[in-house]
């Protein structure tokens, strides 16, 4: 069968086409984000990783090792399966610090300026036989559908069209903060495709080519020598050399990198792929048998690796066939179109870089995005050069394997990253060469040697060829070289404390506090000025404002823990733009720290606390029981009622809790990490005044906080640092204000007491000869005839009365406040008021002022009726003495659920703002001299408290219609005592109505 | 205590690799065990997906 070109290229074009469309679509926004971001989209791109070798060479591998083709599909399997030993830290680190590839952990994990260079370098080497074997699977499935037709042209195109697409969606942003979500459905729609298309194959070899699974049976049995013959059992090395390789592959490729952590930093995401992704690889492994055993069956004249082309067309199936060549272009582009960015990005960020820098002009960005698209073009290129190169007849599991050992060299040092705190820079670049030295040796030379004598050079003496043999020596020997040196020389040689922090950061083990250090820069302003230097106005504004936002600190933020926070986020920031290796050198050099003779060092309590709580979930036994005591400590600061606050050595605050949040009206988020310096008037006075005096206590510090005074109890401690052995001060304030208000009343009433139990003596020694003298007085005026006499003895009598009146009026102040006097019963409001307001009109004074009576008649309190009345004597005395003639004055009920509310309220001259406040102090009065003793309402306020009652005085009446800001209202609040009806009826009955008015 | 299964098992698979590798040299009727062991695990790691979820919701 011979397909035509056109047709191939027609259907190929299709295939690529629906790829760019739904990559353009994603990118545009028009497939909803809910699909765009479901984890089984991200287990899907995931499946970037069953490229040629999983479609193609998987059935030549079970030709040759029969179950051994498992391995490959094993291998991937267990590196999700076992996602939390090292992906899931991976993935933590790789978004915490924006690291973009393995080059990138690595710059991090072993900082030297050559650390991402070298990292880089022997990846794109190691990878090139990949890149080419997909090319290879390419051109031979379309050279094998049609023979007329030179495959290297074919493949060339093929390789414009993936450096297109690459071009297109692969390297549209620079930062790998922002994500490809285009490349990512295409990969997911790559992944589906190529899972159906041999899906479907293998559906037809069982049905069509066989007549079901028990015609599978009968001819297993049959042919059992048959595929016995063809098969190698594998060593037991060989067997686990296989297996380490494809668990390496499927952690240090850097197509799956990128699409597991690049593109996609959800860690939910990778607990679906945990299982989602081997769920997918078991599917495709069950889908290999039954195609090798069609092919066999059918004698397809293909290599076995190409067998699924085979079956369609040994079957004379067009569908079948087009489906082969459909599901092998799917797998070879998906991973040509995610590892070109991949290397690309990694090879311009620690190669290219260090070497070249673009400028500082305002087109870095799309300078440095199209010299990623130009080294997209060149390593494909590339990789289509050794694919010229090769021998033809080299198979693809043969190439992929060169590939794969060369990435299980990364393994030992992605295993010290997280799992070994003595690794170090020196080990791991000693032993990534050593062996390196060995693959090179030992598989690519043997390669190196196809391509020298294609190019008829005859002087490299040809080594051997790559077998199983030579497979599972050099992963025995690279490996071992690897590991030793690796190991010796990490022991040998010392970790820098840059190492040592990098370490405890990916191994998730906050053993101690770091060490932070203050910035030369002291404002934002002075940061942007220092990176412009390296990266230009425009994109240093641009990259601190973004790292601002991100942090939501303000602009103007001058705190050194925040510059230190912002220092720290755009090394991060950067990384993900220029690489670890770049992002480091130039955060190093423009924002240097101070020198260490002048800078204090301080441990950096927060990035401990804030990495603890990140680790929280991954603590475990003891740990988590000492996290958990740490956590009580913690809350119980920051919930403490005293207000609570530390200054570190360097004067910056590390402690405020919210005590002294609530004292100080300064938010803890605004105060931590500032100088002390920064804190407001008049706490920084108070703070440093007490920091910088001998004592450790303060008692009583009066201060004057604007509206407010306080009196505060100060105390202070020194806790010693663990590291700098310097002292940091603790210092507690208590709020002693409410205690000392208190004192006050407590004085002052104890003043009180003393006046009315000197009135009361005084009353009493005074009444005796007062009466003496009201009955000398009275004898005086029965026994004379003389007029005058007799009106003197009147005067005489009249100011005895007086005298008495005051005295009585003393007697009762000293007399209330205690209780029990009479007993406390229901007492109908209306019916007080009106005794009172009777009483009142007794006085022969102040003719033609009405008093009305509004108050509700079923409205009771419980009380002493008589000393009520007396209450409202006072208050409607005073209200008259106030008002003018012919005023009004209004006495009104409500009734608020247990409360009764009476006003009394006055058309008078009011009381002035400044008196309001004194009008229930003894002895206070605005009247004249001889017109009032100043305690009438004091012993109004007496009795109301004694009622567990409130009372108010408002002056001028805010609701007086006629706005002549005059008028006094009197509020009393008392309990309402509910009564039973049909018990006081007959008291109801009595009253004539609500409303009484009476006019004195 | 899962996760601990997951790890054993997959490390069994390590050391008894060579066996899985040549599984089709011995009868060939047992064929599915393999495939068996491998759903288990996958059974295995979303129960543990599952129980994780319930306990960051509760939590």
């Amino acid at each position: 069968m011979n397909f035509g070109l056109w047709q191939l290229f027609s259907i190929g074009f299709v295939y690529l086409s629906a790829l760019f469309g739904l990559a353009y679509a994603t990118d545009k926004g028009w497939i909803p984000q809910k699909v765009v971001q479901h984890p089984a989209v991200y287990v899907l791109s995931l499946g970037v990783f069953a490229g040629s070798i999983a479609f193609y060479a998987s059935v030549h591998l079970a030709y040759h090792y029969g179950g051994g083709y498992l391995l490959y599909f094993a291998g991937a399997s267990a590196v999700f399966l076992v996602s939390p030993l090292l992906l899931a830290p991976l993935k933590r680190i790789a978004k915490t610090h924006n690291l973009g590839s393995l080059a990138d952990v690595f710059a991090f994990r072993y900082p030297t300026p050559w650390t991402g260079g070298v990292v880089a370098t022997l990846m794109l080497i190691g990878v090139l036989p990949l890149i080419a074997l997909q090319i290879q699977a390419v051109s031979v499935t379309i050279h094998i559908l049609n023979q007329e037709f030179s495959q290297d042209i074919l493949a060339i195109t093929f390789c414009f069209l993936i450096t297109l697409f690459a071009m297109l969606f692969g390297a549209r942003h620079l930062s790998i903060r922002e994500k490809h979500e285009g490349l990512v459905m295409a990969i997911a729609l790559e992944s589906v495709t190529k899972l159906l298309a041999i899906a479907t194959i293998a559906l037809f070899s069982l049905y069509s080519v066989f007549g079901g699974m028990d015609d599978v049976s009968t001819w297993l049995v049959e042919n059992l020598d048959l595929l016995r013959s063809q098969e190698v059992a594998l060593t037991h090395g060989q067997a686990r050399s296989l297996l380490l390789i494809f668990f390496a592959a499927a952690i240090g490729l850097p197509h799956i990198y990128h699409m597991g952590f690049t593109e996609n930093s959800d860690a939910s995401a990778l607990a679906t792929a945990r299982w989602g992704f081997p769920l997918y690889l078991l599917y495709f492994s069950l889908c290999i048998p039954p195609i090798l055993w069609a092919g066999l069956k059918l004698n397809v004249p293909t290599e076995p690796e190409y067998f699924i082309l085979g079956i369609g067309m040994s079957s004379q199936n067009d569908f079948i066939t087009m489906l082969g060549f459909v599901g092998g272009l799917s797998a070879a582009s998906s991973i040509l179109i995610v590892i070109t960015p991949a290397l690309a990005s990694m090879t311009l960020n620690h190669v290219i870089l260090p070497i070249y820098r673009p400028g500082t002009s305002v087109r870095i960005y799309l300078r440095l995005l199209n010299m990623r698209r130009a080294l997209i073009a060149a390593i494909i290129l590339a990789g289509y050069g050794l694919y010229r190169t090769l021998d033809v007849n080299q198979n693809l599991i043969s190439l992929g394997i060169v590939s794969f050992v060369a990435v299980l060299q990364f393994l030992p040092g992605l295993a010290g990253t997280f799992l070994w705190r003595g690794a170090n820079r020196n080990g791991f670049i000693a032993g990534l060469i050593a062996g390196f030295l060995v693959w090179f040796v030992s598989l690519m030379l043997p390669l190196l040697n196809d391509i020298f004598s294609n190019m008829q050079i005859t002087a490299v003496p040809l080594l051997y060829d790559l077998n199983e043999t030579v497979w599972h020596k050099a992963v025995q020997l690279s490996l071992g070289a690897n590991l030793m040196t690796f190991v010796v020389v990490s022991y040998l040689t010392s970790t820098t404390p840059e190492e040592q922090k990098a370490a405890d950061a990916c191994l998730a083990a906050p053993n101690r506090p770091s060490h932070r250090r203050e910035l030369e820069a002291s404002s934002v302003h002075e940061i942007k000025q220092s990176l412009a230097m390296a990266l230009g106005r425009s994109v240093s504004d641009r990259e601190v404002d973004l790292a601002l936002a991100e942090l939501r600190i303000a602009v103007d933020e001058q705190r050194p823990y925040a510059l230190y926070l912002l220092r720290d986020k755009m090394e991060r920031n950067l990384s993900s733009m220029l690489g670890q290796t770049i992002a480091h050198r130039i955060i190093g050099s423009f924002l240097p720290y101070k020198d260490d003779s002048s800078s204090t060092f301080t441990e950096n309590v927060y990035e401990f606390e804030s990495r603890i709580e990140e680790y929280q979930t991954q603590l475990t036994g003891l740990a988590a029981e000492v996290d958990s005591l740490r956590r009580h400590h913690r809350q119980t600061l920051q919930e403490l009622p005293t207000a609570v606050c530390s200054i570190g050595v360097d004067g910056e605050v590390l402690t405020w809790n919210h005590a002294m949040t609530q004292l100080t009206k300064l938010e803890s988020d605004a105060i931590v990490g500032s100088p002390s310096k920064a804190i407001d008037e008049p706490w920084l006075s108070l703070l440093t005044e007490f920091s910088e005096q001998d004592v450790t206590h303060v008692l009583k510090k009066r201060v004057e906080t604007g509206d407010s005074t306080r009196w505060l109890n100060l105390h202070k401690a020194a806790i010693e640092e663990s590291i700098s052995r310097q002292d940091n001060l603790v210092i507690v304030i208590e709020d002693i204000t409410e205690n000392q208000v208190l004192e006050d009343k407590l004085l002052h009433s104890e003043r009180l007491a003393s006046i009315g139990q000197l009135a009361a003596s005084v009353a009493h020694e005074i009444g005796n000869p007062i009466t003496g003298i009201a009955c000398l007085a009275q004898n005086l005026k029965l026994e004379t005839d003389n007029a005058e006499m007799k009106e003197m003895s009147d005067q005489i009598l009249d100011q005895t009365e007086r005298i008495s009146a005051i005295l009585q009026s003393l007697v009762n102040f000293a007399h209330s406040g205690q209780h029990a006097i009479h007993p406390m019963l229901p007492v109908q409001i209306n019916q007080v008021v009106t005794e009172a307001i009777q009483l009142l009109a007794l006085s022969p004074k102040y003719k033609g002022i009405t008093f009305i009576n509004q108050c509700d008649a079923n409205l009771f309190t419980n009380g002493d009726s008589q000393k009520l009345c007396q209450v409202f004597v006072n208050l409607l005395n005073n209200a008259r003495d106030a008002s003018k003639p012919d005023d009004n004055i209004l006495i009104t009920s409500q009734v608020d659920s247990n409360k009764a509310i009476i006003e009394i309220v006055d058309e008078g001259h009011g009381i002035p703002s400044s008196y309001i406040g004194k009008v229930f102090e003894p002895f206070f009065t605005t009247k004249g001299p001889g017109q009032g003793t100043g305690l009438g309402l004091a012993i109004v306020y007496s009795i109301i408290e004694e009622h567990d009652g409130e009372i108010q005085v408002e002056s001028p009446v805010s609701d007086n219609n006629d706005q002549s800001n005059s008028g006094t209202k009197v509020t009393i609040v008392l309990p309402r005592y509910h009564h039973r009806t049909d018990l006081y009826a007959d008291l109801n009955a009595r009253e004539s109505g609500p409303f009484i008015s009476i006019k004195t | 205590m899962l996760e601990r299964l997951v790890s054993f098992t997959v490390f069994g698979l390590f050391i008894f690799a060579p066996v899985v590798a040549n599984w089709w040299q011995f009868p060939l009727s047992d064929w599915y065990l393999q495939y068996f062991i491998w759903l288990v695990l996958i059974a295995l790691c979303y129960w543990i997906q599952l129980s994780e979820r319930d306990k960051s919701g509760h939590g």
